[in-house]
């Protein structure tokens, strides 16, 4: 397990968000390795085509074209084949509104876009930190949202 | 309106009636024998005079009969027998004529007979006298014995007659005493029967005038009432129908012919003529409304539209039901209202509302741009700063470096001002969820939220036990942090921040209300937080409270301005009131009123 790398799927839009996010988990001690879509229906292309890896975590951004991350969260989630799929929320937005949705609808984790490069940092690697399969029983709303 | 109804009783009336109807047939039926018995007494008298007459007459017809025998005794002229002949006939004549007047009284027959028997034997010595006097001379002797048997005979006979006279004189006697006796009576009668029908009929007109009196009143009362209850249908826009089944006839109160626009002299409405006033796509419905209600004997309630005469469309609700009455005739009433007003008013209202909701549609896009659009690029360069400040700071100028982190003050300055906008707006959505809440409890919260920086100042916070309200929790929570952080933040240098937080129940006549505001609540909580940090000068106590206003510059004392208007905004949502009060180097008393029965006033 330790010498295996961990498959990472990042949903995003946004050409700067992903230059952070590539840096920062570049910088990260867990060994991974990152796939990068730029919307939801690549998103769930790339999730639908088996010849591709199995990815781990999935940072979904919620505002995007085409197909937003909501929507690709439904998909997922309808999908027995990603049960154990870790989807972490990765948006600018803090509404209350989204945090709730989001959760109802069976993502693991809320990640509020930081604005400082060393907590992004340490946001991934808590994120890529987390055994999901235990932590997943434990699940709360409290424990929902991110905060560093 | 109540109606006094009286009920009028007819039958005693009647009873009455024929009560004295009655007593007129038995005053008839009294009289009548009255009178009869009257008719029979004068009857009798004239009978009895009758025979008397006869009696006397045969006398005279006796006397006739001797005076012929003694004029043929003494002259023997046959003249005198033609004479005696004719006075036997008269005495035959006059027995039948008594014979017939007594037929009905035994005891005179019985005496006539006796008078018959005489007279008989009278006539019979008469004659054997005349024999033996023709042709021979009367020897005197024979002759006087038997006149002298003659004259006793004929006393005889005058003795029954008047025997016969005074038994006749006796009934008519009689018959006259009961006749006296019978009328007599008869005034005491009368006068008892007229005293009874007077009273009858004085009853029957005291009575008869009691109920017009009362009818009249009745009347009187039902004119004004029909008047009042015209006035109220007017004012309230309520008109009235009833269709009676018998006559089939429908009458329709004035207020209806207005509610058709049309003037009651103008013309006469029929039911039909209402049916086609109701809009087109409405009638079908409202016949089908009427005749389930008229079969059913249900209630109905309807709203419809009615093409007034002058044109405008009006909107009417009309409920009604049967009723049906004592004589099986058949009511249906039907009551109006012209909802016209409200309904137009509701549009309007609808109308305002879909533009409200169309204009907090924007407001909530709006926060999405401002929370998520404005911020994204933001957020870009404060990253964007933080990777320039990690690792190529050190190589810059030192004027760059000053240069920089002003850059990244204003950065984060901005952010602080999108966050409190954002906060602020939210205060004004519509979600608001009153519940139950211990204050205690949301202050521990936001003590607990600001934690690092109270430890950092070394700040305390007292407060008394504080109530439970109804309120929008996450609301009340913002205002705390917000008051405890303004404390902290404009705390004296040199002082550690102590902040007192006091709760009281004071009258609402104590509370500072803007003039013309209606109070929600006879009794508030008047809840201070008190410091003792820089103060201000009070005159600006109202402004502090205004949007983006500031009392200090933004180097000293960073902040956004929106920190405190939005106290009062959540103050507000929570129908209470918030002041300030400070003097400059003492501290700040920030005073927020609270109403007791929230609970009553807004119900969640």
């Amino acid at each position: 397990m330790a010498n295996k790398p961990l498959n990472i799927v990042l949903a995003e839009d946004d050409e700067d968000d992903r230059f952070f996010f590539k840096e920062a988990i570049d910088k990260v001690k867990v060994k991974t390795i990152l796939t990068m879509v730029n919307d939801g229906v690549e998103l769930m292309d790339y999730l639908n085509n088996q010849e591709n890896p199995r990815p781990h975590v999935v940072f979904l951004d919620l505002n995007m074209p085409r197909k937003g991350g909501i929507e690709c969260l439904e998909e997922i989630r309808a999908n027995k084949q990603y049960n154990d799929l870790t989807v972490a929320i990765y948006s600018t937005s803090a509404s209350d509104n989204d945090i709730e949705e989001t959760f109802v609808k069976g993502a693991n984790i809320y990640i509020r876009k930081p604005n400082d490069f060393k907590i992004l940092q340490k946001v991934i690697s808590e994120v890529l930190a987390i055994n999901w399969q235990y932590h997943t029983s434990g699940l709360n709303k409290d424990h929902f949202v991110l905060s560093i | 309106m109540k109606l006094p109804f009286k009920r009028i009783k007819i039958e005693l009336i009647t009873y009455l009636f024929t009560g004295a109807i009655f007593i007129l047939i038995v005053l008839y039926g009294v009289t009548y024998k009255q009178i009869k018995s009257g008719l029979h007494t004068s009857d009798m008298i004239m009978h009895g005079s009758s025979v008397e007459l006869e009696l006397e007459r045969l006398i005279s017809h006796l006397r006739y009969a001797e005076t012929a025998q003694r004029g043929f005794l003494i002259t023997g002229d046959s003249a005198f027998l033609i004479h005696f002949q004719k006075s036997w006939l008269l005495i035959r004549g006059s027995f039948n004529t008594l014979n017939k007047l007594l037929k009905n009284d035994i005891v005179q027959l019985r005496y006539l007979d006796v008078l018959e028997l005489t007279v008989e034997d009278r006539y019979r010595l008469l004659q054997e006298n005349m024999k033996q006097a023709k042709g021979q001379v009367i020897v005197s002797r024979d002759l006087a014995q038997k006149l002298e048997v003659g004259a006793k005979l004929m006393e005889s006979s005058m003795k029954t007659m008047e025997s016969m006279l005074r038994f006749q004189d006796f009934r008519l006697k009689e018959l006259q005493d009961k006749h006296i006796k019978s009328i007599i009576n008869t005034p005491i009668i009368y006068l008892i029967i007229v005293l009874i029908s007077l009273f009858i009929f004085i009853a029957l007109l005291l009575r008869i005038n009691s109920d017009r009196r009362k009818l009249k009143k009745i009347n009187e009362e039902i004119i004004l009432t029909n008047h009042s209850y015209s006035q109220a249908e007017s004012l309230a826009g309520l008109s009235n129908w009833r269709f009676n089944s018998q006559t089939r006839i429908t009458t329709f109160s004035d207020n209806f012919y207005s509610l058709l626009g049309i003037r009651p002299e103008e013309r006469e409405i029929t039911m039909k003529y209402f049916l086609l006033r109701i809009h087109k796509d409405d009638r079908m419905e409202a016949i089908k409304v009427l005749r389930r209600a008229f079969n059913h004997c249900e209630s109905f309630s309807y709203s419809y539209r009615l093409n007034s005469a002058d044109g405008k469309i009006k909107y009417v609700k009309s409920i009604g039901k049967l009723i049906a009455d004592d004589t099986e005739q058949r009511y249906l009433i039907g009551v109006n209202m012209d909802v016209t007003e409200l309904v137009i008013n509701a549009r309007k209202l609808e109308t305002k509302n879909k533009k409200l909701e169309l204009f907090n549609a924007d407001l909530a896009s709006f926060n999405y741009v401002a929370s998520h659009d404005l911020q994204a690029p933001l957020r870009k360069i404060q990253m964007f700063i933080s990777r320039i400040r990690e690792t190529d700071l050190s190589t810059m100028s030192t004027e760059g470096k000053e240069y920089f982190e002003r850059i990244h003050a204003s950065a984060g300055h901005m952010q602080v001002l999108i966050n409190d906008l954002l906060m602020f707006s939210r205060t004004n959505a519509t979600n608001k969820r009153f519940e139950l809440t211990n204050l205690n409890h949301i202050l521990d919260n936001a003590s607990d939220e600001l934690n690092d920086l109270i430890e950092e100042k070394e700040a305390v916070i007292k407060a008394v036990s504080l109530p439970k309200i109804y309120a929008i929790p996450y609301q009340i929570q913002q205002l705390f942090i917000n008051l405890i952080l303004n404390s902290l933040k404009f705390a004296k240098e040199n002082e550690k921040p102590v902040i007192n937080i006091s709760c009281a129940v004071i009258d609402s006549n104590k509370v500072p209300v803007p003039s013309g505001d209606e109070l929600e609540s006879d009794r508030f909580y008047k809840i201070v937080f008190s410091d003792n940090g820089i103060g201000f000068d009070n005159k600006y106590s109202h402004r502090i409270f205004h949007l983006l206003f500031r009392l200090h510059e933004k180097r000293i004392y960073p902040g956004s301005g929106i920190g405190l208007a939005i106290c009062k905004k959540i103050v507000e949502n929570h129908f209470g009131y918030i002041e300030a009060n400070s003097q400059p180097g003492i501290g700040t008393d920030i005073i927020i009123y609270l109403p007791v029965n929230l609970s009553k006033v807004r119900k969640p």
